[in-house]
């Protein structure tokens, strides 16, 4: 698949210069990139998680919004009502999202196809509609804010109301992700998801049970979404029923197509350039939306493997004529 | 109590006929082209706003309701042509494009006509008495000009040689190309069935609604909600989905605050899909 | 070999057919008449890839250099006062921001024309909130930190505005509320750097609960959207009517309901006034409907102006023919008291809108004449404070907020409103209020006028003590 599988060194070499170039970026550059680039690593993971599900295993989900704000209101609604500091909260918004991954992904993974879909997005609209109306807990589309506690690991203490070190926080967090979503995808068990994605039947008929193969992705999934709303309403110190919404799911299907699916690095590129437009063009026009539907239409169709693939087969056409 | 419930019912059948046809035209699609069209919920929309256009220029009602759907038929033929052509044997893919293509849509639409909701007169202003509440004579026209084109409809497929070569190939494809039956063309006069279907809902719609770029988006999952029941590819399956659904949701709405009763009814679907994926009347 | 089929069968694939020991290979649903079309539309499809790379890479390269080339150049004059800006201009309330828009960026015109702040030239950044309140919080991120704005104002989203509350204290750059109705802003979930100086849901109800009540009715049925604006009309007003012994029902619906007329079956038959709370269509739609139906022969229709700001009253129909509303500045110029006349005239000129609330040379469109006002008072209500406290930048915005929440503007050419008195305890504003009923011609007249003394309840909080 993916040539910087064959050489662990490149990688490793390649990933180490970005994460020290993003490490010494607060020292040059203002304020305004930093909270940029915080927002920007939490959609990346949000992407990441969602390509692990669709773009590895073939599912495409439109209800991973679901996860991302039950993990945002864990982390707001345990600060706000309990206390509880941000070490145990950022578990939790893994753990729980997991669980309800658990209980969605056990039937939804029952159906394949457009049944998949639409039975994910009613989920994410239960959820929605849940999250509007039970304001006592959420605070329906107002929201909740709060001041999520200083990060402690050890003798070392981040302050998270702080720009820079909610930049670090998150960085750190969503490379260490990135690292492991690696893991899972170059191992075994990600092949399995490949071949799920390739040949669901002929999977089974090797012998896999394809269905908790299937289960296992969305809940793995299912938890790196949770994470990302946690991060999320640290950054934003708010959550509101918006992070529920489908359209959120969009987003991360729009980043990962872009970008390039089934390939981890094809969702960071993706969402860098879809956000980045969105954040330029706003200085010129209102309609970002428009741009971002032309975007997208433009790519499915002409490069449905995103700008990775295009690279991609760019790349093994230059070095071999098949 | 009873004449609420006998009010609930009426009302429930005329958006059932309305969201019959929107549904329709999506089932058409998907049960032809394979073509999961989250753009049919902008096609309503924009039937609904290019009938507002040609009412301001003409004045009349029923000239809109004819030549909307035509132009938005139109379109249609457009999109299937220049962009989903070349997708449509991959579901998955589709989904993304036409979402692509419902945004681009709904921005330009906000764009051009703004994004203040405006009206269209009922060209119909009698009520009739019924209980202790006057009905409006406009809905039972909308939903007998329902029927009507449902039945249009019907006959096209049955009688008409176009309808039996759209049969023919949902039946099976290869060997419809292999009679020599122009697949590509019927694909086309499929879309645009199906776009004018959603067109005609949208006007029809309009007068009780009101016209908003963003009509569509609720629909929408109304749509894919009555396919899915009334089972793909099974049209008359979406017509009687259309029907009980809404008559589920507007007499259960006597009874329970209107939100529970949306989860309600969500949750009967999430069960309906796993029971029986292939919908009540699928095969 | 076997690589080859694989692809063969992938989704991505299938379109593009393989070549295994010399034969072509189809992929799922290929049609056999499609092949040669395939295969042209592949080499078609290969060249403009290539085309496509380089036509963005040079189109990215173009936006770069020109940004580059925009920004400004000033040789040592004052920096100027940045006031950031955000507003609905999509996806809903979408007739809101244009009005607010407008008159904001005509204001801040105006504002310059007659010499700037403090001699200081202002200048006005703009963005869309999208009514999502993720994205309202980046924008307000950007405003702060790229562009450097010194206060932000507007929006009428309430979820926006409560998603920057954190990012205003955090940054100590103050948001003044465009018509964010939620009362607890100013209430229990008062910050110190919010300030607002137009009415909300609490101060609404206490404008015009007595005089409905002691003339329409004294039973009423609340038919509200099913979200917080909905609920907290009802329970302000209900609260009211039943402390005076009148009897309330509570029927809620969903915000984009088309269909009202379940909804209306519920209601009450001895109700007396019907109270509804929606936007958008839905606020047409209801109106319509209980007229189709005939209810409006034995009830009073009473609503807030929220519900028609931006849409003509004849887009809203006939219907709407004997319904009240409760404005907060009267959309007709005839109807605005005489001595803000000379005023109210000027302002509407400079905004380009006509004496009957319409744009000029746009006459379909409708002023959000009951909101856009905050806006245009905004401005110079900055003004006064940064001329009275010598604030230089940012580092003084707390002296600017404890200048302006304690203003008393007097009715002028910035305050065409009237009086408008800021509480210094909870940063709110406080100015007259109207109750007009559509006229048979659709215009909305004004049949009483409830001073802003009447709606003073005690403030919830004690902001001083914060700031």
């Amino acid at each position: 698949m993916s040539s910087w599988k064959e050489k662990p060194f490149r990688f490793t070499l390649i990933f180490g210069l970005v994460i020290l170039g993003l490490v010494i970026l607060p020292f040059f550059t203002e304020l305004y990139y930093q909270t940029f680039l915080t927002e920007l690593f939490v959609w990346i993971l949000f992407a990441i998680s969602f390509d692990l599900i669709f773009g590895y295993t073939g599912l495409l989900s439109f209800g991973q919004a679901l996860f991302f704000g039950i993990g945002g209101y864990t982390v707001t609604i345990l600060t706000r009502k309990y206390g509880l500091g941000t070490e145990p909260g950022l578990l939790l918004c893994i753990l729980i999202p997991m669980l309800f991954a658990w209980f969605v992904g056990y039937f939804s993974v029952k159906l394949t196809g457009i049944h998949f879909v639409i039975i994910t997005i009613i989920f994410a609209i239960i959820a929605n509609i849940i999250g509007d109306t039970w304001t006592s807990l959420t605070g329906g589309k107002d929201g909740l804010t709060f001041s999520p506690r200083p990060f402690r690991l050890g003798f070392f203490q981040v302050n998270l109301m702080d720009i820079k070190g909610n930049y670090y926080f998150v960085l750190a967090v969503v490379a260490v992700c990135y690292l492991i979503l690696r893991r899972i995808v170059q191992s075994p068990l990600g092949k399995i998801f490949i071949s799920i994605r390739e040949n669901e039947e002929r999977a089974r008929l090797i012998g896999y049970n394809v269905q908790r193969y299937k289960l296992i992705a969305f809940i793995i999934a299912g938890g790196l979404s949770g994470l990302a709303g946690g991060l999320y309403s640290i950054t934003l110190k708010y959550v509101g029923a918006g992070y529920l919404h489908w359209s959120v799911s969009g987003h991360a299907v729009v980043y990962t197509i872009v970008g390039g699916m089934g390939t981890l690095i094809g969702p960071v590129v993706g969402t860098g350039i879809i956000l980045s437009l969105e954040h330029y063009l706003v200085n010129f026009l209102q309609a970002t939306d428009l741009v971002v539907g032309i975007v997208l239409v433009v790519m499915v169709l002409l490069a449905p493997k995103g700008i990775v693939g295009l690279i991609q087969s760019r790349w093994k056409k230059g070095k071999s004529s098949a | 109590m009873t004449s609420n419930i006998a009010i609930a019912m009426m009302n429930g059948i005329v958006w059932g006929l309305i969201m019959a046809l929107i549904a329709l035209g999506l089932n058409l699609i998907f049960g032809l082209l394979h073509v999961i069209n989250m753009a049919h919920g902008a096609l309503y929309m924009l039937g609904a706003v290019v009938a507002w256009y040609l009412i301001e220029f003409t004045g009349s009602f029923w000239i809109a309701l004819i030549i909307a759907p035509l132009f938005v038929g139109l379109i249609g033929v457009a999109i299937e042509r220049g962009l989903i052509r070349t997708i449509e044997d991959k579901p998955i893919i589709t989904i993304i494009c036409t979402f692509g293509i419902m945004l681009v849509i709904q921005e330009l639409v906000l764009m051009i006509f703004g994004g203040a909701p405006r009206r269209i007169d009922s060209p119909i202003t009698q009520r009739f008495p019924i209980f202790e509440l006057q009905y409006p004579v406009m809905r039972i026209m909308i939903a007998f000009i329902s029927v009507v084109l449902m039945s249009g409809l019907w006959i096209f497929l049955k009688k008409t040689k176009y309808g039996l070569w759209m049969r023919a190939v949902v039946q099976d494809r290869e060997m419809a190309a292999g009679l020599g039956i122009p697949v590509t063309k019927v694909y086309m006069w499929t879309f645009a069935v199906g776009s004018a279907l959603a067109a005609f809902s949208g006007v029809l719609a309009a007068p009780i609604v009101s016209v908003e770029f963003m009509m569509g988006r609720e629909v929408l999952i109304m749509a894919f909600i009555i396919v899915i029941v009334g089972g793909m590819g099974n049209l008359a399956g979406s017509v009687v989905a259309a029907v009980l659904i809404s008559l589920i949701q507007g007499v259960g709405s006597i009874f329970v605050s209107p939100s529970m009763a949306m989860v309600f009814s969500l949750a009967i679907l999430i069960i309906v899909l796993l029971v029986r994926p292939q919908g009540l009347f699928g095969e | 070999m076997v690589g080859e089929r694989e692809r063969a069968n992938n989704i991505f694939y299938s379109q593009r057919p393989s070549r295994v020991d010399g034969k072509l290979h189809k992929g799922e649903g290929f049609m056999v008449e499609k092949k040669p079309k395939k295969k042209e539309g592949i080499l078609r499809k290969e060249i403009s890839r290539r085309d496509f790379i380089k036509t963005t890479a040079m189109g990215a390269a173009g936006l770069g250099i020109g940004s580059w080339l925009t920004v400004p150049f000033t040789y040592g004059a004052e920096p100027p006062i940045r006031i950031g800006m955000f507003n609905e201009y999509s996806v809903f309330a979408t007739e809101y921001g244009y009005w607010m828009g407008k008159v904001a960026k005509t204001a801040v015109a105006k504002m310059n024309a007659e010499g700037g702040i403090a001699g200081r030239k202002i200048e006005l950044f703009d963005y869309d909130t999208k009514c999502d309140p993720k994205w309202a919080a980046s924008m307000f991120r950007k405003m702060v930190l790229e562009d450097k704005v010194d206060m932000v104002m507007g929006s009428i989203h309430s979820g926006v505005q409560k998603a920057c509350f954190p990012l205003a204290e955090e940054y100590k750059v103050p948001l003044f509320s465009g018509g964010a109705m939620t009362y607890e802003f100013t209430g229990k979930d008062a910050i110190p750097y919010y300030i607002r100086n137009h009415s909300h849901a609490r101060s609404q109800a206490l404008a015009g609960w007595k005089w409905a009540f002691d003339n329409l009715g004294k039973k009423w049925t609340f038919l509200n959207a099913d979200y917080a604006w909905g609920h907290s009309l009802a329970r302000e007003f209900g609260g009211l009517i039943k402390a005076a012994g009148g009897k309330t029902q509570d029927i809620f619906a969903p915000p984009a309901t088309a269909d009202f007329i379940p909804y209306l079956q519920k209601v009450d038959p001895d109700t007396e006034v019907l109270f509804t709370a929606f936007l958008g269509t839905a606020a047409l739609g209801v109106l319509r409907q209980t007229v189709e139906i005939g209810l409006h022969k034995r009830l009073q229709r009473y609503t807030v102006i929220c519900c028609t700001e931006g849409i003509g009253q004849d887009v809203v129909g006939k219907e709407s023919i004997g319904a009240y509303y409760i404005e907060y500045h009267p959309r007709h110029l005839d109807q605005v008291p005489k001595e803000l006349h000379p005023y109210e005239m000027a302002y509407r000129k400079a905004c380009g809108v006509d004496e009957n609330g319409r744009e000029i040379g746009n006459p379909k469109v409708t002023i959000a004449g009951s909101h856009m006002y905050s806006m245009w008072i905004y401005p110079y209500q900055i003004k006064l404070a940064i001329e009275q406290t010598g604030w230089k930048n940012r580092n003084n915005n707390a002296d600017m907020i404890r200048a302006i929440r304690s203003q008393k503007l007097k009715a002028g050419p910035w305050c065409p409103i009237g009086d408008l008195v800021m509480r210094e305890q909870d940063h709110q504003g406080f100015s007259d209020f109207y109750i007009s009923k559509v006229e048979p011609d659709l215009k909305l007249k004004v049949i009483e006028r409830i001073p802003k003394e009447k709606v003073m309840y005690p403030s919830e909080t004690d902001l001083t003590k914060k700031v």
